[in-house]
């Protein structure tokens, strides 16, 4: 024996009790004066109301931003000091780009999974109407070189370095990838190029993220998942009355000559926030909350993106099939995809590549292709062109809503997938 | 043929060169074939320094753990390619020279802190369809080895019947299969940043209206600083021992502006690349670069 000690107990199954989101806002609209933090704390104390967790110790929130000022070192933390959880609720933050929701997601579950706790909250928020901007990089070195300065002589000389210009070039956050320069969309542009991904096509999927998610609303599914905020009760980049023609007239965002890629069928920049419960079935019973359905299990996977081998939102294409090998289940095994729609020629790009023969053999590894996913299987409560993409909280929005979807029918199972920058991908089970 | 070998200590100043520069903006005109220099020109001991390195890191886009940038000795050769470029006894005027192509060649590891002997001289005449074009070696031994080589090829415009041997070797023309991996956004002052790195103050270069002086409507990125910057997006993290890197200088990219990197994907260490401009229609460099797979 060796004296190795750590030691769990059986693995026990996760339940998602329940979920609770703020609606998503198009940038610089309704929470255009509210940070990372009040944003969070809406949510939070949203679900803390709608479970009735007030003044309760939970094992742990763990939560994150994609787009974060640096005083919010500690955000999950500090937004769970602004709710009427216990403060005694011990609290982290994550972050794994676009993954960071559904990441934290899995952080909580595999905890609650070995018994090292009971039951905890994941989440995340993200403004980027609150962006962090920085100054500018070369007047924060002359900052630093005086703060290092011995005495005053040695300070002021530091600082006769500093130009007024460098006033007026602050370091702004950047929506494109640190490595290539490319933006995300441009990246996509070149999948969809890759992928031979028609704008209509990309359109027709816009267009049904846009109904499904409407008929969701009209028929009640988000009550109990959404708590109004700042006057705002549903998601406001849902556009019911949009159609085909609408969309089509919509120009090329990214590649203005060849591009497929608009305004209309990619995401637009969102502020919001979402969080889940999770527990052990016990904590379930004890509290007297039925069980919605169970996280089973999740997988990552990252592709080299940088020398352009691999597309850049394409990890979820690995991490799927590695994920049903290990659990031995394939696509005909599932009830719902939620697939995190970034844009709408990314979702077909990995549908595409799923259906692939060659692709599958030569970079998935497999015998056989995965095969193709029924569409009316789909997102089928709308998906991020829909309602939006606040980052770090559409990993919450799915997992809730995906866990309602099959509550709702009685049993099932289903599939999530969000792709990430840095080409990470991330994936999980959801069934009952 | 014989070269007179001499030796550079120390480095020549940089007010040195520009006054050389400025002397040798006008040549008398030549009777018959150009004769080639005779010097080799030789500094016995370069250090790879780490601030060196760093410095020309920063301003190409290396990262730390790539090593040694392959192109970085180059910028310690460079005052030597100008002093060979501007003696009196150089046939045309050193501002007309234009950088056509670079073969660069490393056969060992380099190492931070190791010290080169560099060694330049004009190789050969070329006869290249727009003029007569001369190739100046570099080459750098390390421990009595050569350890890295170039080869610069620079163009005098319109000069009729030119002498040598006919340039036939351009890159081949790779598109197949090229694809947009990266974007650069180049500052206005990038000119002068790489001058501060690589000795190169050119006023084409560094100022706007050195740049009109000679032609130009802005000023132009230096063609070693854009092969650096797609060396740099290419290069391995770990440091090269045995690599090449071959690049033919196309369209001027002019400052401040955004290029394109576009590449082979899946082509291991094997890699044609173009940098073009942002629309991908022009290119402004066509490269290709080499590494044989070393685990250190």
């Amino acid at each position: 024996m060796s004296d190795y000690s750590f030691n769990p107990a059986p693995t026990r199954r996760v339940a998602i009790i329940g979920g609770n989101r703020i609606p998503f806002a198009r940038s610089n609209t309704v929470y255009a004066d509210e940070s990372n933090q009040d944003l969070l704390v809406a949510a939070l104390q949203g679900l803390v109301d709608r479970y009735n967790l007030h003044g309760q110790r939970l094992g742990e929130f763990a939560a994150g931003a994609v787009i974060k000022h640096s005083r919010d070192f500690n955000l999950a933390r500090e937004s769970l000091l602004s709710t009427t959880l216990s403060p005694e609720t011990p609290a982290y933050d994550v972050q794994q780009a676009c993954g960071t929701g559904l990441e934290a997601a899995l952080l909580v579950a595999n905890k609650i999974a070995l018994g090292q706790i009971e039951v905890g909250i994941a989440g995340g928020a993200d403004t980027t109407s609150d962006a962090p901007i920085g100054i500018n990089e070369s007047l924060r070195h002359v900052l630093l070189a005086a703060n290092r300065g011995k005495g005053l002589g040695d300070k002021l000389k530091a600082l006769l370095k500093a130009r007024p210009a460098m006033l007026f070039k602050p370091l702004l956050p950047r929506n494109g990838e640190p490595r290539t320069g490319l933006s995300m969309g441009e990246h996509c542009e070149e999948m969809a190029r890759r992928w031979q991904i028609k704008r209509l096509a990309q359109d027709e999927l816009t267009l049904t993220s846009h109904q499904r998610l409407d008929a969701a609303y009209k028929r009640g599914f988000f009550d109990d998942l959404i708590s109004p905020h700042r006057g705002l009760a549903r998601d406001n980049n849902l556009r019911a009355d949009t159609s085909l023609e609408k969309l089509a007239g919509l120009a090329p965002a990214y590649d203005r000559e060849h591009g497929t890629l608009t305004a209309g069928n990619a995401t637009p920049l969102t502020d919001g926030a979402s969080v889940v419960l999770l527990a052990s079935e016990a904590w379930a019973a004890a509290h007297g909350w039925p069980v919605l359905a169970y996280l089973r299990t999740g997988e990552t996977a990252a592709v080299n993106f940088v020398d352009g081998s691999e597309g850049l939102l394409m990890a979820p294409a690995y991490a799927v099939p590695r994920m049903l090998k290990r659990e031995g289940l394939s696509f005909a095994d599932f009830d719902f995809f939620e697939i995190h729609e970034a844009f709408a020629a990314q979702v077909l790009c990995t549908l595409k590549a799923w259906e692939d023969p060659d692709y599958c053999r030569e970079r998935l590894g497999l015998e056989a292709p995965l095969g193709a996913i029924d569409r009316a299987k789909m997102n089928v409560n709308g998906g991020s062109l829909g309602c939006g993409h606040p980052f770090a909280a559409t990993g919450g929005r799915q997992l809730a809503a995906l866990a309602k979807a099959i509550h709702e029918r009685g049993g099932g199972r289903g599939l999530i997938s969000i792709c990430a920058a840095g080409g990470l991908g991330i994936t999980a089970i959801v069934e009952k | 043929m014989d070269y007179v070998t001499q030796i550079i200590d120390p480095p020549p100043s940089r007010t040195r060169l520009l006054l050389d520069g400025v002397r040798a903006l006008r040549k008398p005109a030549l009777d018959g074939a150009p004769p080639l220099p005779t010097q080799r020109l030789v500094r016995s001991a370069v250090e790879l320094s780490p601030a060196g390195i760093a410095a020309y890191g920063r301003a190409c886009g290396f990262r730390r753990e790539q090593g040694v940038p392959l192109s970085y000795p180059h910028v310690l050769a460079f005052p030597l390619h100008l002093m060979l470029l501007t003696r009196p006894s150089f046939p045309y005027p050193a501002s007309g020279m234009v950088h056509l192509a670079n073969r660069i060649r490393q056969h060992q590891r380099l190492h931070e802190g190791q010290a080169l002997r560099l060694e330049v001289y004009c190789e050969r005449w070329v006869a290249h369809p727009k003029g007569q074009a001369l190739s100046i070696a570099t080459r750098a031994y390390g421990a009595g080895a050569l350890v890295w080589e170039s080869d610069s090829l620079y163009l005098r415009r319109e000069v009729e019947n030119p002498v040598g041997e006919l340039w036939d070797d351009a890159l081949p023309l790779q598109e197949e299969g090229l694809l947009r991996t990266q974007r650069w956004v180049l500052p206005a002052d990038l000119g002068r940043r790489f001058a501060r790195v690589s000795g190169d103050f050119n006023p084409i270069h560094t100022s706007l209206i050195g740049a009109k002086i000679f032609g130009f409507r802005r000023a132009i990125a230096h063609g070693m600083w854009t092969l650096g910057r797609a060396l740099a997006a290419g290069q391995p993290p770990g440091g090269l021992a045995v690599a090449e890197a071959h690049c033919d200088f196309k369209l001027p990219i002019f400052l401040p502006g955004q290029v394109a990197l576009w590449s082979h994907p899946l082509s291991g260490p094997r890699r044609a690349f173009e940098v073009r401009n942002v629309a991908g229609d022009k290119p402004h460099m066509r490269g290709l670069f080499i590494w044989k797979e070393n685990l250190a």
